[in-house]
């Protein structure tokens, strides 16, 4: 079933470098893979010290982007977050400074931290791909890619994430401690290593190239049956009691993004229920407003209401296979 | 083996299968899915004609469908069962596929291709009893169900070409069954050629007038009647808009026309609106100071209470009232007038008086033999007089109560239905009354009650009696055996043997029996007509003669007696009653009772059994004897009762069925994984695609038979990818491609790569593998 393309061998090369970086963690790499080629944002909800920063460090030197940080804190503004106008005494006019949404990947640390003004500034970043200054909108990178994180544990002095912002991200997801194999490699490897000689690998992927796929993924097949399942899975979050508010159709739309992504990783070329029912967890996550315990809880919910499709599409009286 | 089968004219027969396959087609467009290619209904049908066609060709040169007793056709067994199967095979397919998970027929679709199937079926044997009526009955069904279900372009006009091939059915059966039997009968045709030319004319004329007119909706409006007058003498007029001065001016002026239409409801015009028509059934009592007036619209003005303006045009007011003539309330003097009002099941033959020879001129009564009434009370209601019998009669079905009251007949005999069970006298049935119905009632002779002196007007007689079950007569054949010649039942006097003779000889082809009896009635019925004010001459000596050849029809009395002597002829110990008909016309539903009048006396025969119960029969037209219709609660206590009999009679093959039963159910899934196994090894026609669907099927099924019933979320890969075995992953990867995946061009995989890969899955995932991979993994 799996199919050779022109990036199979760099996408496994992605995976062998980002599995070098953050050990064991295999699972959170496919997913921020998926979410990367999806043209998702991921927020990472996990206490510090579990590999947030490295991995998305490695992950922009992987991929030859230029990365940017932000920590956030109370006393961020706006303009940290997008730039501002700044006048040139010499020029005699005003000049741009470019903040650090200007990057292919921004990893925006303690989200939950900065005021809900400063994390509005993110949403058009986020949602547009462009940010609005003094009425001059500025063009962001097509790669831009948001990791965000925050602490599950520390509310003090935070401002939780409103909905309407958690619906612009894909996933949510958590790293969680390391296996114990694993976490003796990753002392091993640290010996005699300075943690700045991943700055200076090489990137993985050539310009472009991140881009191309993301236009790749696009294409996946997505038969009749499964886009039905889609909305049938959706429309139980919607009816159900349990839930709060169901699914929008933005996340159905990300859904069925996040599985052609992970078809496209899989090397196939058409999407399968395994590719839906994948990635359904940390979707639900962000986009019900739960833990990634209650996620899982609901996941079980939800799927065992509504079954695989094994039918062939012309049996369900679909007249056309596939999309794109 | 030979058959003297006659088939029915091909003309009837293509008009048929017409018309079920408009109708199919019609139903087959209603639940066409979207994407179906649009000839496929109409190959469908047209497989279903082939199809119906070819069962038509084995029925009749074989005995496998139809069984023909000489000219009758009956279903064989085979011919049932398949009809049956054909009902019931789509909503198995349905069940089938509910339980298997493979394509799920809806109900609706089950329901219509079953009515299909059975249509087909019947439209394949027309020359059956009433198979032609019942094919059209389920095609106008299957039309019916078009209409309501479907919105595809092609019902309308299916529909609309199906009620045309009705009407003409129509008109063939009226023909058929109107037409006056003759010798020649087989020679008679319907007017075909002057039908075909009328509808000819009819569609010239509307052609022709609607390229003048302008459109053919026109055109038919023309004939529509209308208050407004026709456009060629009002312009303005039309479909009752436009009415003229002279329209309201008429002597009993009313709006006439379609007044619902969106062209009457929209129309600018003046028109009358008949207030009486918008009324829906509310009574309305017409009064004189009533008047609806019909004026232009720019007159109308809002005048709310006291007295309507006068517009000063004579002639444009009008009573609502209609100038009908005033229906005379026939009810009450019908009431008054009956002789008898008779509660229950109608129609009823109730009998007074019995002939049993016949001199050739009148009939006569057997000698009378005065006995006490031979009655008992039983417990626990004691209210009632039961007959004592010496036993029961198998084709003596139920049991019928009716409440006779006296009205203005006066006669010491008591009208009673045959087959009587039990009576009681008053509606509360106290112990005087018990007493002196025992005292009072006695035996003119058998089958004939009379009571010392007339029952007053207003008595209560309720009567219970048991008719006959039509379908055990048919079932015995030796209940009606040849008697002994020498007996007064079978008398016929020497000049009317010939006549009754002539007409029996037309029945001799039939087995001895009721189907003999009843083809002598049905005969009598269906081609001769009733004329109760008819009188014989006196110069005839031939009654049954002057019947079927001279007058060709008569009074109850004469079909009476050329039936009792046909069938004496024929060795059928047969005789004449009279009494009354309870006609269920004669219902009045405001008191629930069916008068009994002057009118409705009668005559009928009666045919005796060999266990001495008389039958009785009508060979009027027009008249029907009740026979027993079981309830389904009746049907269903007898198919008990039969299959204990069987039980009781069988013991060792029902408890070999019983075993067989357990087991079977008890392994029912292996068996059925083991016949799907086949199915899916051996089974060549499917494509590679469902080849790889059915088998996941099979897989699923031993997932089953393991204990471990895939689940719902559970994908394929999910569920067997466990399982590390080169064929089953190839064949889980193939499964996905052909499900998920693009559309395949012809070819892309060849049929027997396919089924190598299939056989190998189900060879390598047995139910042992599965078991033990499920208990590992999950």
């Amino acid at each position: 079933m799996k199919e050779s393309s022109p990036y199979t061998a760099r996408i496994s090369a992605l995976k062998e470098r980002l599995n070098g970086a953050l050990q064991g963690k295999h699972d959170v790499i496919e997913h921020v893979l998926t979410c990367l080629l999806a043209r998702g944002h991921i927020l990472l909800e996990d206490l510090p010290g579990l590999g947030k920063t490295t991995l998305a460090r490695a992950l922009s030197v992987a991929v030859g982007g230029r990365f940017a940080r932000l920590q956030c804190t109370p006393d961020l503004l706006p303009n940290d977050i997008t730039g501002f106008n700044l006048f040139n005494q010499k020029l005699r006019e005003f000049e741009f400074v470019r903040g650090p949404v200007f990057s292919d990947i921004l990893l925006a640390d303690e989200i939950n931290r900065a005021t809900p003004r400063a994390q509005s500034a993110l949403l058009e970043a986020m949602a547009e791909r462009q940010v609005t200054v003094d009425n001059e909108q500025h063009r962001l990178s097509p790669e831009f890619f948001v990791i965000a994180t925050q602490n599950p544990i520390e509310h003090h002095g935070t401002y939780p994430l409103p909905e309407a912002q958690l619906d612009r991200f894909a996933m949510k997801l958590s790293i969680g401690y390391p296996p114990p194999d694993d976490e003796v490699r990753m002392l091993e490897e640290a010996v005699a290593n300075l943690e700045t000689e991943d700055e200076d690998s090489d990137p993985v992927l050539q310009s472009g190239d991140l881009r191309r796929m993301q236009s790749e993924v696009v294409k996946m097949r997505l038969a009749p049956p499964l886009q039905r399942y889609l909305v049938q899975l959706a429309g139980i979050t919607r009816t159900e009691s349990d839930f709060q508010h169901g699914l929008s159709p933005r996340a159905v739309l990300m859904w069925q993004r996040l599985a052609q992504a992970r078809a496209f990783l899989d090397a196939r070329s058409f999407v399968t229920p395994d590719d839906i029912q994948g990635v359904a967890i940390p979707l639900f996550s962000v986009h019900l407003t739960l833990s990634h315990h209650e996620a899982s809880d609901r996941y079980d919910q939800v799927l065992s209401k509504v079954k695989v499709p094994t039918e062939l599409a012309r049996n369900t009286g679909d007249s056309f296979r596939g999309v794109g | 083996m030979s058959h003297s089968c006659r088939p029915p004219r091909l003309g009837t027969h293509l008009l048929l299968l017409s018309i079920v396959s408009v109708g199919s087609l019609s139903a087959r467009y209603a639940i066409t899915e979207p994407g179906t290619a649009s000839y496929w209904p109409p190959t469908t049908i047209i497989g279903y004609v082939v199809g119906a066609l070819l069962l038509a060709v084995i029925g009749c040169r074989s005995s496998w469908m139809i069984k023909h007793r000489n000219s009758v056709n009956v279903y064989s067994h085979i011919g049932k069962a398949i009809g049956i199967g054909l009902l019931l095979a789509p909503f198995a397919w349905s069940v089938f596929g509910f339980t298997t998970s493979a394509r799920f027929l809806p109900l609706e679709q089950a329901a219509i291709a079953a009515l299909t199937n059975v249509a087909f079926f019947l439209g394949a044997f027309p020359g059956i009893s009433r198979n032609d009526s019942a094919a059209v009955a389920v095609s106008f069904s299957l039309a019916l169900a078009a209409l309501m279900l479907g919105d595809h372009a092609a019902i309308a006009p299916l529909t609309t070409v199906f009620g045309g091939l009705c009407a003409v059915w129509l008109a063939h059966r009226y023909w058929r069954d109107s037409s006056a039997p003759t010798s020649n009968r087989d020679n008679a045709h319907p007017p075909v050629m002057a039908l075909g030319c009328f509808v000819v004319f009819l569609v010239c004329v509307s052609v022709a007038f609607s390229g003048i007119r302008g459109s053919l909706a026109k055109t038919w409006g023309e004939w529509m009647p209308s208050s407004g007058g026709s456009l060629r003498a009002n312009s303005a007029a039309l479909l009752g808009a436009g009415d003229g001065d002279w329209a309201v001016s008429g002597p009993n002026a009313r709006g006439t026309g379609a007044v619902d239409s969106e062209y009457f409801l929209e129309s600018k015009l003046a028109s009358i609106y008949d207030v009486l028509t918008d009324a829906y059934g509310e009574p309305l009592t017409a009064k004189d100071l009533f008047r609806s007036i019909s004026i232009s619209i720019d007159q109308m003005i809002d005048f709310k209470g006291g007295k309507a303006p006068d517009f000063g045009e004579a002639g444009r007011q009008f009573s609502m009232y209609r100038q009908t003539q005033k229906k005379r309330d026939r009810s009450q003097s019908v009431q008054a007038n009956a002789l008898l009002y008779v509660e229950g099941d109608a129609p009823l033959h109730l009998a007074m008086t019995i002939y049993d020879k016949f001199d050739g001129v009148s009939w006569h009564e057997p000698e009378e033999s005065i006995e006490i009434c031979r009655f008992e009370a039983r417990e626990p209601d004691l209210s009632w007089l039961w007959l004592l019998k010496d036993r029961d009669h198998e084709f003596l079905g139920g049991s019928r109560i009716h409440t006779l009251r006296f009205g203005r007949l006066s006669t010491e005999r008591i009208p009673l239905p045959s087959h009587l069970e039990r009576l009681r006298l008053g509606q509360a049935g106290g112990a005087n009354a018990r007493q002196w119905a025992m005292e009072t009632f006695a035996w003119i002779y058998e089958g004939v009650l009379r009571a010392r002196h007339c029952l007053p007007s207003g008595t209560y007689l309720e009567v219970g009696s048991h008719p006959v079950d039509p379908s055990n007569l048919i079932a015995d054949e030796s209940l009606f055996t040849p008697t002994s010649v020498n007996d007064p039942h079978l008398d016929i006097p020497e000049h009317l043997s010939a006549s009754a003779t002539a007409l029996a000889s037309q029945f001799t082809h039939l087995p001895r029996g009721w189907e003999q009896i009843d083809g002598l009635v049905k005969h009598l019925r269906l081609h001769y007509a009733h004329d109760r004010d008819a009188i014989l001459p006196p110069t005839c000596d031939d009654p049954i003669h002057h019947l079927l050849h001279q007058a060709r029809g008569g009074p109850a009395y004469q079909f009476a007696t050329a039936a009792a002597l046909a069938l004496r002829s024929l060795g059928y110990r047969t005789r004449v009653v009279s009494g009354f008909y309870v006609n269920p016309r004669n219902y009045v539903a405001a008191a629930g009772y069916t008068t009994v009048k002057t009118e409705d006396a009668h005559f009928w025969i009666e045919v005796q059994t060999m266990p001495g119960v008389w039958i009785s029969l009508d060979p009027t037209p027009g008249y029907e004897v009740s026979w027993y219709r079981p309830t389904i609660l009746a049907r269903i206590f007898k198919a008990t009762a039969d299959a204990k009999n069987w039980i009781v009679a069988h013991p060792v093959a029902s408890t070999a069925i019983v075993i067989i039963s357990l087991l079977l159910w008890w392994r029912r899934w292996r068996i059925y994984e083991r016949l799907m196994t086949l199915w899916c090894v051996y089974w060549p026609f499917r494509s590679d695609d469902d080849r790889l669907v059915h088998t996941l099927r099979l897989l699923d099924v031993r997932s089953r038979l393991c204990g471990q019933r895939r689940p719902l979320s559970a994908t394929p890969r999910f569920w067997y990818g466990g399982i590390d075995e080169p064929a089953c992953q190839s064949f889980l990867s193939h499964l996905y491609e052909s499900l998920y995946g693009p559309v395949r061009g012809a070819g892309a995989n060849s049929e027997s790569v396919t089924r190598l890969l299939c056989r190998a899955a189900i060879r390598t995932v047995s139910l042992g593998r599965l078991r033990a991979r499920l208990l590992a993994t999950r």
